[in-house]
């Protein structure tokens, strides 16, 4: 690939909609050209995964000490009066 | 923890037939985070947190004693959970709720969170337990370097400058890096959907 794809290629591309020996040349293309890496990393398509795995982030963060304790109980649970 | 996506019906299976105590263990550690953000999102105390997952894993290990509640022809072990999450949320919630207006007419008083709510509740933490699983899984994949590019930039919202410095890698790579780990991430996802979907 020795042009740079349109907006539209890049768009179908982060979507999952490119398999195949498109998807693999259109790889190689990004790894020649930062202009279209910085592009596609920067399109709004990945906002809302994004969003969510810094909520999740947080979460996890705030929850760390009491999942670990509960988690503790619950597979001690496991162990005791078996069946 | 789970070592491969393909690994998790098996794992199922064995704690269901009550054959590995590892088993039961690594499953609980994978579903206590999900049971924890419902009962925290519903603004419940620590401790009652602690018996939510505690009356759950019970429920669980019960059924696992009547040969399991999962097959197919019973119901989707995502509902199951659902309903036994859902059922002891809203039974707190409510035993909360007549203590704190007890000297008043509760009867008269809509409960704070209704079912409808608290399944939106679940349903958003089923699917942030599925993106953090489907993370774990993307970390194994990807080289050490790749997915810390990924964490700092994407992830942490980090300068991609800084975060080249940081790992000695061009600025491109760090956009490549996010590129390829989100879309990793977007199939795993999906992927692990479709395997609790089918349970």
């Amino acid at each position: 690939m020795k042009r740079c794809p349109s907006d539209a290629r890049l768009s179908q591309f982060a979507r999952g909609q490119m398999t195949g020996p498109p998807a693999v040349e259109f790889e190689l293309h990004l790894e020649s050209c930062p202009k279209c890496a910085r592009a596609l990393a920067q399109l709004p398509a990945w906002s809302e995964l994004v969003e969510r795995l810094r909520e999740l982030n947080e979460n996890r963060v705030r929850d760390a000490e009491l999942v670990r304790r509960v988690a503790r109980r619950a597979a001690a649970l496991g162990r005791t009066g078996d069946r | 923890m789970f070592t491969s996506l393909e690994t998790r019906a098996s794992l199922l299976e064995r704690m269901q037939r009550g054959e590995d105590q590892a088993a039961w263990a690594e499953f609980v550690q994978a579903y206590t985070p999900l049971v924890v953000g419902v009962a925290r999102g519903a603004r419940l105390r620590d401790e009652q947190v602690d018996e939510v997952a505690q009356d759950t894993w019970q429920v669980l290990k019960c059924f696992r004693a009547l040969d399991g509640p999962f097959d197919r022809e019973k119901g989707r072990f995502r509902a199951w959970l659902h309903g036994v999450i859902r059922h002891k949320v809203l039974d707190l919630r409510r035993r909360e709720r007549r203590g704190a207006f007890a000297s008043m007419d509760a009867g008269a008083l809509d409960p704070p969170e209704t079912v409808a709510e608290i399944d939106e509740l679940i349903e958003t933490q089923w699917r942030l337990n599925v993106l953090d699983r489907a993370r774990r899984e993307l970390a194994r994949r990807m080289t050490p370097q790749a997915y810390q590019a990924l964490d700092l930039y994407a992830f942490q919202g980090q300068p991609v400058k800084r975060v080249a410095r940081l790992l000695g890698l061009r600025v491109s790579a760090v956009y490549l890096a996010k590129t390829r780990g989100l879309k990793r991430l977007s199939e795993l996802v999906a992927e692990i959907e479709r395997e609790e979907d089918a349970r």
